[in-house]
């Protein structure tokens, strides 16, 4: 118990420092004209990153294929830029990933 | 404007990270229950460190027995994310005071999406914006973990495919903010990067270094395209 507790304790730790970094260094002095070229492409890319990555954990080459994940993402995709409904796209996506993971198993 | 009407915007802003946030985290905490942590545990994760995937890799630790060492170089790897967040994070959060701390604790992946991606909003209600959108994002995290903590011990499991929720929710944030700049670059060089990464690093390392891989390729792109 008293481990986990330490373990808690530096793994809060880490996550913390990682989120004030960027502030400490650059809270004085502004920050370098390139800081601003990152801000806007920035988002987008880290957003796809964290698409690709999310699916980049499936057996792609063992059945069912990741079908069932590329009909998921088709659904998200065609039901957001149909209706930019955000929460509709992520239950229908949702929805469909899960009936077909069961469908295919 | 009225602190209520700020709540109700935070509240509308926030809810696709509530349909997210609540199921990954009974998923969490039901996972962490049934690995053999009492209830308490995942919930403390969530309030403390507060960032699913370090939790999740903390659950995994206990079970493979890592070195501390070795954890805590991986960790910061994992984490390395939340600095380049911090980046894009400067000014909006620049005037913020007393909430600042708070402010930069709550960083998570879809906080980080939201207050990005919304319209900026006007400086005097800016601040108490971003505490009630971090505030609530917190709230849905550790509610869910506390659901699945409590839902561990009584329940077995039963609902497969629910993590895909969390892929949903990236993929909407994304094509949103890829409408909005009119630009299919992102996506190739995250795509490519990914790919690469994943072909030549270890798993952990595939996030943090596609991060700064793209980032260098976009800066390279845009300097370019300044030039011509």
């Amino acid at each position: 118990m008293a481990d986990s507790l330490v373990v808690l304790a530096v793994m809060a730790s880490i996550t913390f420092a990682s989120r004030l970094l960027p502030f400490l260094l650059f809270s004085r002095n502004h920050p370098p004209r390139w800081i601003a070229t990152v801000e806007t492409v920035l988002p987008p890319l880290v957003l796809w990153l964290l698409v690709f990555y999310s699916l980049s954990s499936i057996a792609w080459l063992a059945a069912p294929y990741g079908i069932p994940a590329l009909a998921g993402v088709g659904i998200v995709v065609l039901v957001h830029r149909w209706k930019h409904n955000s929460l509709l796209s992520t239950f229908s996506g949702t929805a469909v990933y899960m009936i077909l993971t069961r469908l295919l198993a | 404007m009225e602190n209520r009407s700020i709540f109700r915007q935070a509240t509308q802003h926030s809810f696709p990270v509530l349909m997210g946030y609540i199921p990954l985290g009974i998923a969490f905490g039901f996972v962490a229950v049934q690995a053999g942590h009492p209830w308490w545990y995942p919930v403390a994760m969530s309030i403390f460190v507060y960032s699913g995937a370090t939790q999740f890799f903390i659950l995994g630790l206990s079970a493979t027995g890592m070195s501390m060492a070795t954890a805590i170089v991986m960790a910061c790897l994992l984490n390395l994310r939340h600095s380049f967040y911090g980046l894009s994070l400067l000014t909006k959060f620049s005037g913020a005071r007393w909430a600042k701390p708070y402010l930069i604790f709550a960083i998570t992946d879809e906080t980080f999406a939201l207050i990005t991606s919304i319209n900026e909003p006007e400086p005097s209600t800016r601040t108490r914006l971003y505490v009630a959108i971090s505030l609530l994002d917190h709230l849905y995290w550790v509610t869910g973990t506390l659901v699945g903590g409590l839902l561990g011990r009584a329940v077995p499991a039963t609902i497969t495919g629910i993590e895909f929720s969390l892929t949903a929710l990236f993929l909407v944030l994304a094509v949103g903010s890829t409408e909005r700049i009119r630009s299919l670059v992102p996506l190739a060089v995250a795509l490519a990067t990914t790919v690469v990464g994943r072909l030549l690093l270890p798993s952990s390392a595939v996030l943090p270094a596609s991060i700064a891989a793209g980032t260098g390729m976009l800066l390279l792109l845009s300097r370019h395209t300044d030039d011509g």
